[in-house]
């Protein structure tokens, strides 16, 4: 479900405290320290001395939200993810709010938006926060002049600020899951990368979201490290598209980056010494990585190399996305889909009944299966925890059947859970059962996909 | 082990503070059939919309919501985390258990 985050954090600057009544009241400006947080892309934001401020409450607020949330969600599932899609940062006094105005006034807030992904995220450390469509705005309520609370939420839970907290910042995100782990992760296990530690797999910590940018670079908070004697500290993105391939960009590194495709003698130079961001180049199956843009010398301490394994005779890495990815995959009669009526699978079903046999065609599909008697596949009613409409049964994959859970009492399949509203490919052979926690002394449904040739050998 | 957490989530958009003894009951319901978990958690976002609406009526948050946390605590050892407040719909619940 959407959830909304409220973490109370000091903005920190324009105002001092009255020694008298103990309030803040504002101040001249002061010119702040650059941020931890501060661009370093060119971006144009080092004059604006009370961003580095506003970063640093929202790098707070964003560890405050992994320390206090997350952390311990990603601790029980591993492969939970944070895909936070709006954060808003709501003043609680005059001075905040004056602060926010002006930081909002010169910079657009897709800027800070990126810069948040940029600068701030990788200083997160374990985070597992998608901010790919991330949007970020002030919120000033009563007409722009009163200082703006959370009325609601400090009337349910009192006030959350303390004397030295001047903004409110809230987090409106969902789960979205990581792609469940493997050997390979996200199709890069094959990657090497040469560098001043010699030649070893990309040292990548979890699977990435689809466009989520991951940052190369000497620095001990990238999420791939990479040592090199001239690599600067945030040197490059990665980031593995919907699409399934993957794009590499210079950050604007002091030495650039080269890129060569496989069969082409010329290098490509997506970023020249010390610029801005250059245009993204996408990695292809043989591609290398060089981590400068001149060629000066073939140390690899000096200027680490990245290779992509494969000749280059298809575009793009095959990864595995969602929540199916653990399934083997095996391809169905050459991996056609099936074009005729005839059943070429059969879900055997266990309910309070006994045991039973269905046929499944692709021409049946999609259809749904529940306690509703007008389901070809109808479940008993004894089955109280099974909703009319439980399971759709949607099409023929390589390896199954993509199933999707409809009902609100959850389902798991091959023995982990899954929500309403997931998908996922039900392998041959596997278990899928109707409910995650039926009542007790409930019945239990199970449902295993078989091929048909199997279940017609089956006694 | 994450295949031995089970999660079920309710919605509930009846008039406040009355909807507060059915996400009581629910939260009963369902800590009763995770009775063997290991460790149980609620997790409830809550309606603006609702809440203004409460509040438009004369209703009041307090005392009744720490009335509502305090009775779930002692009834089924549960914390009530309040993870926010959202915009509109019903409110939010999330029952969480690890066996």
């Amino acid at each position: 479900m959407g959830i909304v985050t409220i973490l109370a954090v000091s903005l920190g600057a324009r105002r001092e405290r009255d020694p008298a009544s103990g309030r803040t009241a504002s101040a001249p400006s002061a010119p702040a320290t650059p941020a931890a947080g501060g661009d370093s892309s060119g971006g144009g934001f080092g004059h604006f001395h009370q961003f580095a401020a506003v970063m640093e409450a929202l790098h707070k607020a964003l560890v405050g939200l992994h320390q206090e949330k997350i952390k311990g969600l990603k601790a029980m599932n591993p492969r939970f993810g944070c895909k936070i899609a709006r954060i808003e940062i709501r003043p609680l006094n005059e001075a905040a709010k004056e602060t926010l105005q002006e930081l909002f006034a010169y910079i657009e807030s897709d800027a800070i938006a990126g810069t948040i992904r940029r600068e701030i995220l990788p200083k997160v450390p374990g985070h597992c926060f998608d901010l790919s469509e991330v949007g970020i705005s002030p919120k000033y309520e009563g007409g722009g002049q009163s200082p703006a609370k959370d009325t609601l939420l400090e009337e349910l839970i009192g006030p959350a600020a303390t004397k030295d907290d001047d903004c409110m910042i809230a987090f409106g995100w969902d789960r979205a899951d990581l792609p469940a782990p493997s050997g390979d992760v996200a199709g890069i296990g094959g990657w090497r990368l040469h560098d001043a530690k010699g030649e070893n797999p990309i040292p990548l910590k979890s699977p990435p979201f689809p466009s989520q940018r991951l940052v190369l670079g000497s620095d001990p908070s990238a999420d791939i490290a990479v040592e090199g004697s001239y690599t600067s500290g945030a040197h490059g993105w990665l980031w593995l598209d919907h699409e399934a391939r993957w794009w590499y960009r210079d950050a604007g590194s002091t030495n650039g980056s080269r890129v060569r495709r496989p069969g082409q003698r010329d290098w490509i130079s997506p970023g020249r010494t010390g610029g801005s961001p250059a245009e993204p180049v996408e990695l292809t199956p043989g591609a290398e990585l060089v981590f400068a843009a001149e060629p000066n010398n073939d140390s690899r301490a000096d200027y680490p190399k990245l290779i992509v394994p494969g000749s280059g005779g298809r575009r793009g890495t095959p990864i595995n996305v969602g929540a199916g990815a653990a399934t083997p995959r095996t391809p169905i009669a050459g991996g056609a889909r099936p074009a005729s009526a005839s059943p070429v699978a059969a879900i055997r079903v266990e309910d309070v009944n006994g045991t039973r046999i269905f046929p499944v065609g692709a021409d049946g599909l999609p259809f749904k299966v529940g306690r509703s008697s007008e389901n070809p596949l109808p479940i008993p009613g004894a089955h109280a925890s099974v909703s009319s409409d439980h399971l759709e049964i949607r099409a023929f994959e390589a390896g199954g059947l993509r199933v999707r859970v409809l009902g609100r009492n959850d389902a798991s399949l091959a023995g982990k859970p899954m929500k309403k509203g997931d998908e996922a490919i039900w392998g041959w052979g596997e278990a899928l059962v109707l409910v995650e926690s039926p009542m007790e002394g409930e019945p239990v449904c199970r449902l295993i996909l078989q091929r048909a040739a199997d279940a017609e050998r089956a006694p | 082990m994450p295949s031995d957490k089970i999660t079920m989530s309710g919605e509930f958009g009846q008039p406040w503070p009355e909807v507060l003894i059915d996400i009581r009951d629910w939260i009963q319901h369902q800590a009763a059939l995770a009775y063997r978990a290991r460790r149980m958690e609620v997790r409830l976002s809550l309606s603006r919309a609702l809440l203004n609406d409460a509040k438009a009526r004369g209703k009041t948050l307090q005392p009744q919501f720490d009335n509502f946390r305090q009775k779930v605590k002692a009834d089924f050892a549960l914390n009530v985390e309040l993870e926010g407040l959202h915009d509109s719909g019903p409110h939010k619940i999330e029952f969480s258990c690890w066996r």
